[in-house]
């Protein structure tokens, strides 16, 4: 869908490029995540996608067609969902949707999509009134109203109850196995767990690191179990290689002679995959 | 319908539900509170000061209070990401202006015919009404694109107002006086948007009238150029995806 080839982009008072050399792919019907700590590019490269930025260097097509050679037909059937409040506040949920729906020419079934995510009930209640967490779900479904194909959410459960947060999960991934793709920016590691096809991480303005979530979590993994014990007094710790510990004496020492305190295997989260290639320090 | 009616439509439904009409519509009563006190019979020589006093400056400020709140809101971010030209978006705000100005041109003018004498043709009050606004609508967008907030956009407005304006005040009201200055009136768009007002009652050649219109059409092209190119740096830095 997105092929993105040696993407630069120098904001016009900057010294420096604040994208350097970028190349990534998102497949179609993926949710392909990009990741990386605040102030690194993500929203530059969004911008860039969305064709909110001109003037950036290097190559992005979409669908096999320049990026810049599209008009505004590209957003006809792209959604963007925001993590800001994007509604004018002092219209209800229904006409702000309304107002919406009469510029794209593809329509979805918005009271469906507002019974989904539990706002049909307030949809005549204006904006300002909404809580904040209700305002999220509304960016949600404006962004789904024109029955987009592609998919940008950033940070599209940030603030939301875990009850709510699941829907709009079960949402997007009914969304890409219905053919749809998304691009997803978080922080939350454990959303991009439970939805991420594949993730880009991003450090110093390029990609560091792209693969699917299980195969990072192989790759910088240690296969390792941690044992915290009791001996002569004193709290002791000794790690042990996964792979060998069913011949490992030392390990079956332990287990039997020592009192056990705690016990580990030390698989690696996306969080320190996160902090390990971004260079994060915590 | 057209996205341009469609987003015509919004903005007329949004300047009523943000009070923008009823704003409008109270300095429109304030207009007809200076005829009514003004205790002048026949009001064909204030009548068209006071229409350019509106169409100058409220269109800059309907435009910049629309914009402001949807930045202040981020629905422009919402608007950014819709399948609209930014010609359309911006055409749109200029005519939604357009409106609220016709409607005071409508209370004032209806009020004067009634109450008072006044001996002006509706027809090229309306044509100039409309030429004066759009002009200012796309002032108030340059005006807008420039400032960092509310305040920022009213001083801007106020600058353009005393840099532009009120010297063909007071050269309308007798103050300026001066023939090298009053000539130099004619550098400015509020000149043409004074001279059309007053052109169906005042003794104007008529390339007088026709320089003013093609002032004010001229106008518009070159301010519609410079919106429409500056509408992608405002987009960029609006956009906060």
């Amino acid at each position: 869908m997105f092929n993105v080839t040696g993407l630069k982009y120098r904001y016009p008072r900057n010294a420096e490029d604040t994208i350097r050399g970028m190349s990534f792919e998102v497949q179609g019907g993926e949710i392909f995540g990009l990741l990386g700590p605040s102030g690194v590019g993500k929203s530059t490269t969004q911008k860039i996608l969305v064709r909110l930025l001109q003037g950036y260097r290097g190559q992005v097509t979409y669908r096999g067609k320049d990026l810049r050679s599209f008009g505004k037909e590209f957003y006809q059937r792209v959604g963007v969902g925001f993590e800001m409040p994007v509604h004018f506040s002092k219209l209800t949920a229904e006409e702000n949707l309304a107002f919406f729906r009469r510029l794209y020419a593809n329509n979805a079934d918005t009271d469906e999509l507002l019974r989904r995510v539990g706002l049909y009930e307030d949809r005549n209640k204006k904006v300002n009134e909404f809580s904040k967490g209700m305002k999220i779900r509304l960016n949600f479904v404006r962004a789904l109203l024109n029955r987009p194909t592609f998919l940008f959410l950033d940070e599209p459960t940030i603030g939301l109850d875990p009850g709510n947060a699941r829907v709009i999960k079960q949402m997007i991934r009914e969304f890409r196995d219905d053919g749809g793709t998304v691009l997803l920016t978080t922080h939350l590691m454990n959303d991009v767990d439970e939805l991420c096809d594949r993730v880009a991480f991003m450090a110093h303005g390029t990609i560091v690191e792209t693969d699917t979530p299980k195969n990072l979590k192989l790759r910088h993994g240690q296969r390792q179990v941690e044992v915290e014990y009791e001996e002569d007094g004193d709290v002791c710790m000794q790690s042990f290689n996964l792979d060998h510990l069913a011949t490992d004496d030392t390990f079956f020492d332990i287990v039997r002679n020592r009192r056990i305190i705690t016990m580990h295997s030390k698989e690696t989260t996306l969080d320190d995959i996160f902090i390990k290639v971004t260079g994060v320090q915590t | 319908m057209s996205l341009v009616a469609a987003l015509f439509r919004g903005e007329l439904e949004r300047q009523a539900r943000y009070n923008i009409i009823a704003a409008s519509l109270v300095v429109a009563i304030v207009w007809v509170g200076v005829l009514h006190f003004a205790e002048i019979g026949d009001v064909t020589a204030l009548l068209p000061l006071l229409l350019m006093i509106d169409s100058v400056t409220m269109p800059i400020i309907l435009v910049g209070a629309s914009m402001f709140f949807e930045k202040q809101e981020g629905s422009i971010r919402s608007l950014l990401v819709s399948p609209i030209h930014h010609g359309e978006y911006i055409g749109s705000k200029a005519a939604s202006t357009v409106v609220t100005s016709v409607l005071t041109l409508v209370i004032v003018f209806g009020y004067a015919r009634i109450f008072r004498e006044v001996h002006l043709g509706f027809g090229a009050l309306l044509g100039a009404v409309v030429l004066i606004s759009v002009f200012h609508a796309l002032v108030g967008v340059l005006i807008t694109y420039r400032a960092r907030d509310f305040t920022g956009m009213l001083m801007g407005m106020f600058r353009y107002v005393v840099i532009i304006m009120v010297p063909v005040v007071l050269e309308e009201v007798g103050i300026i006086q001066h023939e090298l200055l009053r000539r130099a009136l004619f550098l400015l768009p509020t000149k043409a948007a004074s001279t059309l007002l007053t052109a169906t009652a005042a003794d104007f050649a008529p390339w007088e009238i026709g320089a003013s219109i093609a002032y004010l059409v001229l106008g518009i092209v070159a301010l519609t150029v410079l919106a429409l190119r500056d509408f992608s740096n405002f987009a960029a830095r609006e956009s906060g995806v």
